[in-house]
């Protein structure tokens, strides 16, 4: 009896599964783990940055498909001569999506709401420039008194010091504007019930189950966003996601595709048209820690360089990335083309350990993440090293472990894969002062190598001081030169520049998969349905 | 009876107790700083700081303890650090979905482990019995994740008979591959439990008894035999109340089943000490009660155990 009833069950729910999927016009995506949160102040993963982005707007804004900066809740803005005040006009007659007008008054609340030390924002660091920030979040001011609102539709910002890369921060997801209405009304649970000015608003999340967003039919920019409904399904794991892509109950899939399946696609003609690769502005890399032993010698540093044959630490990740071979990646202004860095070359590199009086080799330790492939590049670059006699010995631990060894400074060596740094914008600032800079070599800072060279820094300095847009070409060149003089005091072994490839299904195109390093994994205000099933 | 039950509750209550306390070491042994995992790459170390301040991590050890001790009695389990949200909202959407994976697993389990025991029992040394007991090996040792991505691509994909993985509406359809997965282990295993205790009880002499006096051969078995036999296979199923709690968080993860198992994992991966803490109470918790669960049908299938 227990058995009929038990196949009458499942016959139901065969029927049920039949049904489940008619045709449909909204877009779906997946991912693996569910999303943390939806604040602008908090969110910083790689699954929720662009979800915001889709939801908030910022003053600034990149042009669609490009680095280029563009204005978006403001309408025009004016730097003063000396590059401390920033003047913005704002954008007239918007409104955030649960009806409330938005005014100059919004921007100065949104800032000092993500600066306060309560909303424990990770974005903080970005914007301590402002005049008063510093004074705010140590609590010796009510409020920040660089920026300030001069008419509903103007706010001025005041600097501390010239920054050029100012209007990029402004671009980026922290200093998006919330509603002060809504803000005091979900107080803490915000991240859950968001509402911004953006492209869309949030329908449905059930957590761990799914999110589901609509167009907002009043948006700013009356062309976006191009779709009605993306709904995003959570715990979806990669492989399965991947076959359901094939069966067209997937759009798009925002892990990217499984590395188990990645030769099978790139091989098969009708699967690999529905891939967009694009390369990410992001060195993956082996810190080599410049204040301990042997590290501390430039000599070895270099050595060690050039004892990597990248071709073959690709080969680990199908390769998906091109070989590194300087510290900025070749899409970022100021990659310098005609700088080689260190081919491989076993034999010099012997040499030169040799000259450093290491003709024997040494022993180290080389920390990854426990995370595959880490620990494969890991056995790589170990394999590799050992052919010039340095022997090294791997300590794969969990992501945060590891960054907490390299950041207490206690790591000799440490391959960044899994944890490494993706441009917060796309600018070569962003690539020196939180990762090679003095000011980071600190405990808990990012500067892995504890690599600090005080005339570069000074440099860097005098580039960032160059903030008008007229002095852009000049202020490139100059880090340039910085970033070529460090790659040859080889604080990194540069190992590879990541790509990221995103799937769909052949009805999905638009501009919204040009990422450009700033979208992860696309622009859901610009990706659009081209065809059919 | 009742003092037993009581005397079991508070024991279980020690139990869990323990398991909370050697957790809450565990989380502060690891040597990560929850505050850096939250504060973010560009964080200054006073960011670091200041937000470890307010979690409460610079105060010492048996201070925190002391304190989530405290909030547990109240009934709160914390705030998660990575979803910025209660722990106890977070525990009430993920606990109904394993529960149905839980209660739809040991359905399956018992579906088809007990009659391949049965068959096997009584027709015990036949071409069927061993096709069964090869049948049971194969279970036991195959991890729950082959399993499960086995069904996935059979009926799942090549066949599109249930859905790919996910949870719909919760609808059962998402529930029998999933099931199916934690099941079939545990099926293999019931059904060589209940073979051999079935195999016992057959040569008792009360069974011969009933033989002599003429019962029939299925009576012998279902009345007589089953339920003496069952006992070692209810024991089972109470401690696998336990045991799935391990399984199904591979399995949730195969079959993107938004469960106890999934909470964890993702809390594991960025060190969500809140949340671990909240996972780990509430496995410990089905631990205790699935044991004395099990205890107490005891005395209702054989009369001869009595607790006093």
């Amino acid at each position: 009896m227990k058995l009929r009833m038990w196949l009458l069950a499942l016959a139901i729910a065969l029927a049920s599964a039949g049904a489940a999927f008619a045709a449909n016009s909204k877009v779906v995506l997946t991912f693996q783990n569910d999303i943390s949160t939806l604040d602008p102040a908090i969110g910083y993963n790689w699954d929720n940055w662009s979800m915001i982005q889709a939801i908030f707007d910022g003053l600034m804004t990149y042009k669609p498909g490009t680095t280029e900066l563009e204005p978006a809740l403001a309408t025009s803005y004016d730097i003063s001569s000396d590059g401390l005040t920033y003047t913005f006009t704002l954008r007239q007659g918007v409104t955030f999506t649960d009806g409330e007008p938005f005014n100059a008054q919004d921007v100065k609340y949104s800032f000092e709401r993500m600066l306060n030390p309560a909303t424990q924002s990770p974005g903080v660091g970005f914007y301590t420039g402002i005049e008063g920030a510093q004074a705010f979040i140590d609590g010796k001011a009510q409020g920040v008194s660089g920026i300030e609102v001069l008419s509903p539709t103007q706010v001025r910002f005041t600097l501390t010091a010239p920054d050029a890369t100012f209007l990029n921060k402004l671009a980026l997801n922290f200093s998006f504007v919330v509603p002060p209405k809504a803000v005091e009304k979900w107080g803490k649970d915000f991240g859950h019930h968001p509402v911004g000015t953006g492209g869309f608003s949030m329908k449905e999340w059930v957590p761990g189950q799914r999110l589901v967003l609509v167009k907002n039919p009043d948006y700013f920019v009356p062309s976006e966003p191009k779709v009605d409904e993306i709904e995003f399904q959570f715990g979806v794991d990669p492989n399965v996601a991947f076959l359901r892509l094939q069966r067209g109950e997937v759009d798009i899939l925002g892990d990217g595709i499984p590395s188990s399946q990645f030769a099978k696609v790139m091989s098969d003609p009708k699967l690999k048209q529905l891939v967009v690769s694009s390369d990410q502005i992001e060195t993956s890399f082996v810190s080599l820690n410049t204040t301990m032993k042997p590290f501390d010698d430039v000599g070895v540093r270099q050595a060690l360089n050039m004892a990597i044959d990248r071709s073959q630490v690709l080969r680990v990740i199908n390769n998906r990335a091109g070989a590194a071979d300087q510290i900025l990646p070749p899409t970022m202004p100021g990659y310098n083309p005609d700088f080689k860095g260190f081919p491989y070359d076993p034999a010099k590199a012997k040499q030169m350990l040799a000259d450093a009086g290491y003709p024997n080799g040494f022993s180290s330790t080389l920390y990854t993440s426990n995370v595959d492939p880490n620990p494969r590049i890991a056995q790589v670059v170990q394999q590799q090293l050992a052919q010039i006699g340095v022997k090294l010995d791997i300590r794969s631990l969990s992501p945060s472990a590891v960054i907490d060894a390299a950041g207490q400074g206690k790591a000799p060596m440490v391959w960044s894969g899994g944890m490494a740094w993706l441009d917060d914008y796309p600018d070569p600032n962003d690539f020196w002062w939180p990762i090679l800079g003095c000011d980071s070599a600190v405990p808990g800072g990012w500067n892995w190598a504890r690599y600090c060279n005080k005339e570069l820094d000074a440099q860097g300095q005098k580039a960032d001081a160059m903030v008008q847009p007229s002095q852009r070409d000049a202020r490139i060149a100059l880090w340039k030169d910085i970033f070529t003089k460090a790659s040859q005091d080889a604080p990194w072994i540069p190992l590879f520049n990541e790509r990221s490839y995103v799937m769909h299904t052949p009805r999905m195109g638009g501009i919204g998969f040009k990422v450009a390093g700033i979208y992860t994994p696309v622009n859901y205000k610009e990706i659009e349905i081209v065809g059919g099933q | 009876m009742t003092g037993y039950v009581l005397r079991r509750l508070l024991q279980g209550l020690g139990a869990i107790l323990g398991v909370i306390t050697v957790t809450f070491i565990l989380t502060y042994i690891v040597p990560v700083n929850p505050a850096q995992m939250i504060a973010g790459p560009s964080a200054t170390p006073e960011v670091v700081a200041r937000i470890g301040h307010q979690l409460g991590l610079d105060q010492p050890l048996p201070v925190r303890y002391v304190h989530y001790l405290w909030n547990l009695v109240h009934f709160d389990l914390g705030r998660s650090y990575a979803q910025r949200t209660e722990v106890s909202a977070l525990v009430a959407t993920h606990l109904p979905v394993t529960l149905k994976l839980m209660l739809t697993g040991i359905a399956c389990e018992l579906l088809i482990g007990i009659p391949i025991g049965i068959l096997s029992s009584v027709a015990q040394g036949s071409w069927w019995d061993r096709g069964f007991t090869l049948f049971a090996f194969v279970g036991v040792s195959t991890p729950q994740f082959v399993v499960g991505l086995v069904l996935l691509y059979l009926f799942a994909y090549l066949v599109p008979w249930f859905p790919l993985g996910g949870y719909g509406n919760g609808a059962l359809d998402h529930y029998v591959l999933p099931a199916l997965s934690v099941g079939f282990a545990g099926a293999g295993w019931y059904a060589r439990v209940l073979r051999s205790s079935l195999v016992d009880v057959l040569r008792q002499d009360y069974v011969r008894t009933a033989r002599a006096k003429g019962v029939r051969p299925r009576s012998q078995v279902f009345r007589h035999g089953l339920r003496n036999a069952m006992l070692p296979v209810i024991a089972l199923v109470g401690l696998d109340l336990g045991v799935f709690m391990g399984g199904v968080i591979v399995v949730e993860q195969v079959f993107a089943l938004p469960g106890l198992g999934q909470m964890m994992w993702q809390a594991i991966q960025v060190l969500d000490i809140p949340v671990i803490m909240g996972g780990v109470l509430m496995t410990s918790i089905f631990v205790v009660v699935g044991n004395l669960l099990a205890d107490m049908i005891y005395p209702l299938l054989d009369p001869r155990i009595q607790y006093h």
